[in-house]
């Protein structure tokens, strides 16, 4: 995974709140990479076991959905075992955000190939919610340089047909999202989520520290 | 790029005043580009041939990825009553692809945003203008409390444009308005400089202001789905309005 979601914790998280991350080899967002992927789970969290961390996240939203449902608490349990530390990982911080936004139903946007998009509107339905529907746009990488830039993000959510969705998520460990909350919120009208901002919220509230954050949308108010 | 949220595609006549106002006070991510029809004329002559010459502005957007082209005449798009409303929007579906907005039709969306019956209306425009000012929103249901052509003459007559007006002889002109009966003020003409005179008249003055500038500036966010707030553009700004939600549903296809 790139630096994306490292960069985005240490910048926007409140004072006296650190991180301290590890890599896995990540073949690329199909199902058969997602679940190699994921089978590095437990030698990467035995990694944190000298020391006591608040949670440790596995932060990847499809590789911690991939195997359907319950793969979420599945990968939590390996990450306590592993670590001796709470554990916690994007999709069910996902969930979470969902909950407490009362969020019932939802258009998903994503970068990932069919059968993951297929793979992650399943488990979000097993969860409970309703997916009206799940857009796969790619990483926009067609040529030397390009990559998904906010103009990218942004102008690809406006184009989703919203079908009076409780709230826009935004899916992916590896897109920078971050900044671009505030817009899509505003200029959607609706509750924007996305997976940095819910797996970030989530640690935070896991960790007992309940700051609110404005800029990073209605989550965070909460 | 600059617009990543929105590039806006302005047609106005020669003034510098609405590109400027926009462009400082604009959203994140949210840009501007203009093309000018000139002319040397005044009143109905000059709204005629702006509407007259429109079709050759929207030619300048042609190969250009704006999302939305505005007629940024305001008493241009007051003539011929609906034709030159709508005439923006067709021609720049036909020539660029993308939707078009009048200034009359952002006047009347801010006016009705603001739940506006009764409006004040003060204008630089001669008297048969104001006339066909007048009979305009009469005719869409408002009860004009009255109309007021300002003399712009001390402009006009040194060869200045409309843009020249100062702040105080705006200001003084409407606050020497009778609006007893007004629910609102409106300033019409996108070539007057109004945008940072709004907040102080509403205050003074304990109506909402709406300008040309505001109502366009408005409403062009609104049609490109852009939900910002604006303190800065008066009460208006504060607004959400109908047409976000409804322009939404129409470009939801991909």
């Amino acid at each position: 995974m790139g630096d994306v979601a490292e960069y985005a914790f240490n910048k926007y998280a409140p004072k006296g709140v650190s991180f301290n991350c590890t890599r896995l080899w990540f073949p690329g967002p199909t199902p058969e990479g997602l679940i190699y992927l994921s089978g590095q789970l437990d030698e990467a969290a035995a990694l944190y076991r000298s020391q006591k961390h608040d949670v440790i996240m596995f932060g990847c939203t499809s590789g911690s959905c991939i195997k359907g449902y319950g793969f979420d608490q599945e990968c939590i349990r390996r990450i306590e075992k592993a670590s001796g530390s709470p554990g916690l990982t994007t999709s069910t911080a996902v969930l979470e955000a969902f909950q407490a936004l009362n969020a019932h139903s939802t258009v998903v946007m994503t970068p990932y190939p069919d059968d993951t998009n297929e793979a992650e509107k399943k488990f979000l339905e097993d969860n409970g919610l309703k997916v009206l529907s799940i857009t796969g746009i790619g990483f926009n990488k067609d040529a030397l340089y390009s990559y998904a830039d906010e103009n990218f993000l942004y102008r690809s959510a406006k184009a989703i047909k919203l079908q009076h969705a409780d709230a826009f998520f935004l899916s992916c460990m590896g897109l920078q999202t971050m900044e671009l909350i505030p817009y899509l919120e505003s200029d959607l009208g609706i509750p924007v989520i996305t997976s940095h901002q819910a797996s970030l919220w989530a640690c935070l509230r896991h960790s007992g520290i309940n700051d609110k954050l404005p800029d990073l949308g209605k989550l965070f108010m909460i | 790029m600059y617009g990543w949220r929105a590039k806006i595609g302005l047609i106005t006549p020669m003034s510098e005043t609405a590109e400027h106002a926009f462009h400082t006070h604009a959203p994140a991510g949210v840009t501007f580009s203009s093309v000018k029809i000139p002319t040397d004329t005044l009143g109905i002559e000059k709204a005629a041939y702006i509407n007259e010459h429109l079709k050759t502005a929207v030619e300048a957007y042609r190969h250009y990825d704006a999302d939305l082209i505005v007629s940024g005449s305001t008493s241009a798009s007051f003539l011929n009553g609906s034709a030159s409303l709508n005439e923006i929007d067709e021609l720049s579906r036909t020539i660029c692809g993308k939707p078009g907005l009048s200034a009359g039709t952002a006047v009347l969306e801010a006016l009705d945003a603001l739940q506006i019956k009764r409006p004040a209306i003060l204008t630089p425009y001669p008297d048969d203008l104001n006339e066909i000012v007048k009979n305009f929103f009469s005719g869409r249901g408002f009860a004009v409390s009255g109309i007021t052509g300002m003399d712009m003459s001390q402009f006009t007559q040194n060869g200045c444009s409309f843009e020249s007006a100062s702040e105080h002889f705006l200001y003084q002109y409407a606050a020497h308005m009778e609006l007893h009966d007004a629910d609102a003020l409106f300033i019409s003409s996108m070539e007057l400089t109004t945008m940072d005179l709004i907040h102080d008249l509403e205050t003074d003055l304990k109506i909402p202001v709406v300008t040309s500038q505001s109502a366009v500036f408005w409403s062009a966010l609104r049609h490109c789905r852009i939900g910002d707030e604006r303190a800065d553009i008066g009460r208006l700004g504060f607004l959400r309005g109908t047409v976000i939600d409804q322009s939404g549903i129409d470009s939801e296809e991909r």
